[in-house]
């Protein structure tokens, strides 16, 4: 389902979208990236087409949901992170700054090897903000890009 | 007790019927709640919702708990209805009846759970009546009639102890009914 038109302005969106297409194209083993709100509508994918992007954002939204009671319950600080390890592939769901958008990166990727390079590309996270500046929910969106990951 | 020890039902029905107010009043223990920011201001001018799910528990008899587990209401997060619905004994269905689309979400959410929960006993609690047109609760056991579903019907404000409870008492005296006779009464 696609977000509300008030959730972020569509040049917001554009930016967005934008990122996740760099990131994607840096990187072969990332199938799938969705870009999703606190509550589960899709604000930007790629591919742009991809038909189980809108169903991966609610179910992003629900397990770092989850994970944030679990981390709540545990007496630990607001959840980050969730790594989802399968023999086929990696589902990684990455909270963005500021942790209080609720924001959630889901990134679906194939290959056994991607799982250090993804999460040391989210902890090297580039700023977008000035493309998403000005969105009413005044987040700054921080994407993982590929440039600075591969240049190392 | 002489239904099982260990009970599950299940709260489902649109954004803003109450479901996540249900278990907040009538839970033994803070509930686990996973209240998210609401960006959909136009299907419920809300602050917040539920992503995932609630969890509370009732103890209704010594030795015998029930969870209680309360659903996402939105459509897109039904993927959790499929996995909440799975082991439940009994599906409470809570409606908005001031919602313009009271009769439809009844319907839908009615059908909905007779799939995933078909043996299961289902009651339907009815809030918000006083701000509804005359005879809303007429018409929705009519909706009910007409898809060949006949269970209780209550009008109800879930932020009351007492009417919650209605609600989970009546799964449960369903749930004794169907018990043979000897069996009943134990709680």
């Amino acid at each position: 389902m696609a977000a509300p038109s008030t959730l972020l302005r569509p040049a917001a969106i554009a930016a967005a979208s934008r990122h996740l297409e760099d990131f994607a194209q840096s990187n072969d083993g990332v199938k799938l990236a969705v870009l999703t709100s606190s509550d589960g509508f899709e604000i930007a994918a790629v591919p742009a087409t991809a038909s189980s992007a809108a169903r991966i954002a609610a179910m992003s939204s629900s397990i770092q949901a989850l994970s944030q009671a679990l981390a709540q319950e545990a007496g630990l600080a607001a959840s980050r992170n969730l790594i989802i390890e399968t023999d086929t592939g990696t589902v990684l769901l990455l909270g963005v700054e500021p942790s209080s958008s609720g924001i959630v990166l889901a990134v679906v990727a194939t290959g056994k090897e991607l799982l250090g390079k993804l999460l040391w590309a989210s902890s090297s996270s580039h700023s977008a903000g000035r493309g998403i500046a000005g969105s009413n929910i005044s987040v700054q969106l921080n994407l993982p890009t590929g440039e600075r990951r591969w240049q190392r | 007790m002489s239904v099982p020890q260990e009970l599950k039902i299940v709260f489902t029905g649109p954004m803003g019927a109450g479901k996540t107010t249900a278990i907040t009043t009538i839970s033994d223990c803070a509930p686990v709640a996973t209240e998210v920011h609401n960006n959909d201001r136009q299907t419920f001018a809300k602050d917040s919702t539920t992503a995932a799910l609630d969890f509370g528990q009732l103890s209704v008899a010594p030795g015998t708990a029930v969870r209680l587990y309360g659903t996402p209401g939105q459509e897109r997060f039904s993927f959790m209805w499929e996995i909440l619905g799975r082991g439940a004994m009994g599906v409470i269905v809570l409606i908005d009846a001031s919602s313009p689309s009271a009769a439809i979400e009844l319907k839908h959410y009615a059908e909905t759970f007779r799939r995933i929960s078909p043996h299961q006993p289902l009651v339907v609690g009815v809030g918000r009546v006083a701000l509804a047109p005359e005879g809303i609760l007429p018409a929705l056991l009519g909706t009910l009639a007409a898809i060949g579903i006949c269970v209780p019907v209550f009008s109800v404000d879930v932020r009351k102890r007492e009417d919650a409870l209605l609600l989970v008492h009546t799964v449960l005296a369903i749930l004794e009914a169907r018990l043979p006779e000897s069996e009943r009464g134990r709680t």
